[in-house]
C-alpha cells in the first residue's frame, strides 16, 4: 500500500486535549501523537461488531 | 460497633407512609427491615437548596445499576457533589433503574382509582417542607431486586432481604433525607406484601468519616452563584426573555485541519483500524475515532465520563 495524506479535522476542544497530551510528553507533535494513537491501536478482533 | 450506639432520631414507618427527615453533615441514617423484604423509595434534598437534589442518573453512570456499599448518592449536574455515602448494606441489593411507582400505573395497569404508591408517598412527606408533587425526582430503591435483560429490558425480581438487614446512608452535606415504604402490594418488588421499616440517626464517628473516600473538587460543580440566572422560578406559565443571548460556551466550534502523512506501513495500518461499517470512506471520522479512542484508553480511568473517585477497599 503506498503512503498517503489524511486531514484530521480537529475543533479547538478536541485540539486542546491532545495539546495537553503532547505537553505531557506523550509525543513531540501533534501528528506524532496521531501515528502514536495508530501504532499502539488493536485491530478489532474478527467478527467484532465496529460500533462498540 | 454501630448497634451498641444511642440513635438521637428513631421512627417507624408504617406501610404507605414516609418520613422527611433533616440530617446535618456527619449524621448516619439507618434504614432497616422491621420484618424483611420490603422495598425503600429513598430521596434527598440539599437542605439548604432544595434545587439540588439526589440524582439516580448521576448515581447510576458512576456506580452502576446496583449501587451498594461504598458508593454515593450525587447529585443532579451542574452541582454533581456526592451527597451521601453508603457506609453498609447488609442485603446489598438496590436499583437506580425503576423511577418510583405512581399512581398512574395503579391506574393504567392495576384499575385502581387510588392506591398507595411511592411518588405520592415521597409528596406528602416532603409536602411537610414546603416541596410540591412536582419536587419528587426519581428514587434510590432500596432493598430492590432488578436486572437487565440482554433484549435491553429492565425487570423486577423478588427480594430474600431479612428482618434486621440494614442500610447506613451517611450525609457529606445537611440534607433533607425522604425514605418511604414502597406502596407496591400488588407486585413482587417486595414480594405482594407491605411491611413497617425503622429509621435510626446515629451521629458518625470520625473513623467512621475519615473511611468516607475522597471525591473530586471541581470547577465545574457549579451552585447557584455561578449561574447566569440563578432565580427560581416563581411563576407556571413559560415566557420568552426578549432580551436573552445565548451563551453556549466555547462556541462556535469550528474546525480546523491538521494534515497527517502516513507512510505505506502506516497506512495499512489506518486501513486495518479504519472502521468503515461506521464511517465508509470517510477518513478523517474513521482516525479522529482511533486518536481518541487511543487517548481513552490511555487516559480515561473512569467510566462513561464519571468522576474518578478513590475507593476506599
Amino acid at each position: 500500500m503506498a503512503g498517503r495524506t489524511i486531514k484530521l479535522w480537529l475543533n479547538h476542544q478536541q485540539q486542546e486535549l491532545l495539546e495537553r497530551a503532547v505537553a505531557d510528553g506523550a509525543a513531540p507533535s501533534l501528528e506524532a501523537l496521531v501515528k502514536r494513537a495508530l501504532a499502539e491501536s488493536q485491530p478489532l478482533p474478527a467478527g467484532q461488531p465496529e460500533v462498540k | 460497633m454501630m448497634s451498641e450506639r444511642q440513635p438521637v432520631f428513631e421512627w417507624i414507618m408504617q406501610p404507605g407512609t414516609g418520613k422527611a427527615l433533616e440530617l446535618r453533615k456527619g449524621q448516619i441514617l439507618r434504614i432497616e427491615q422491621v420484618l424483611g423484604a420490603q422495598c425503600v423509595d429513598f430521596n434527598c434534598f440539599n437542605l439548604h437548596d432544595y434545587k439540588e437534589f439526589m440524582h439516580c442518573g448521576r448515581t447510576r453512570t458512576v456506580h452502576g445499576f446496583n449501587p451498594s456499599k461504598g458508593t454515593f448518592l450525587w447529585s443532579a449536574p451542574p452541582r454533581e457533589r456526592a451527597m451521601m455515602y453508603i457506609a453498609e448494606d447488609t442485603y446489598g441489593r438496590n436499583d437506580v433503574l425503576f423511577p418510583r411507582c405512581s399512581a398512574y400505573l395503579y391506574e393504567s395497569a392495576y384499575g385502581y382509582h387510588t392506591h398507595t404508591n411511592c411518588h405520592d408517598i415521597q409528596s406528602e412527606a416532603q409536602r411537610e417542607y414546603g416541596l410540591t408533587p412536582d419536587d419528587v425526582h426519581d428514587s434510590f430503591n432500596m432493598f430492590m431486586c432488578t436486572d437487565v435483560t440482554l433484549e435491553g429490558s429492565a425487570t423486577i425480581t423478588r427480594q430474600q432481604s431479612q428482618k434486621g438487614d440494614y442500610i447506613d446512608l451517611i450525609a457529606l452535606m445537611d440534607v433533607l433525607a425522604v425514605p418511604n415504604v414502597c406502596g407496591a402490594d400488588v407486585m413482587r418488588t417486595s414480594n405482594f406484601g407491605l411491611k413497617p421499616i425503622r429509621l435510626q440517626i446515629f451521629e458518625a464517628t470520625e473513623a467512621e468519616m475519615a473511611a468516607v473516600p475522597d471525591t473530586p473538587s471541581l470547577r465545574s460543580q457549579r451552585t447557584p452563584k455561578d449561574f447566569v440566572n440563578s432565580e427560581i422560578k416563581a411563576t407556571r406559565e413559560l415566557v420568552a426573555d426578549t432580551s436573552y443571548v445565548p451563551h453556549f460556551v466555547n462556541t462556535p466550534l469550528p474546525e480546523t485541519p491538521l494534515e497527517i502523512e502516513l507512510d505505506a506501513a502506516e497506512a495499512a495500518r489506518f486501513e486495518a483500524l479504519a472502521r468503515r461499517t461506521i464511517y465508509g470512506d470517510d477518513d478523517n471520522s474513521a482516525l479522529r475515532d482511533i486518536v481518541f479512542s487511543w487517548w481513552e484508553n490511555r487516559y480515561l480511568n473512569s467510566a462513561s465520563g464519571a468522576p474518578r473517585i478513590s475507593t476506599a477497599d
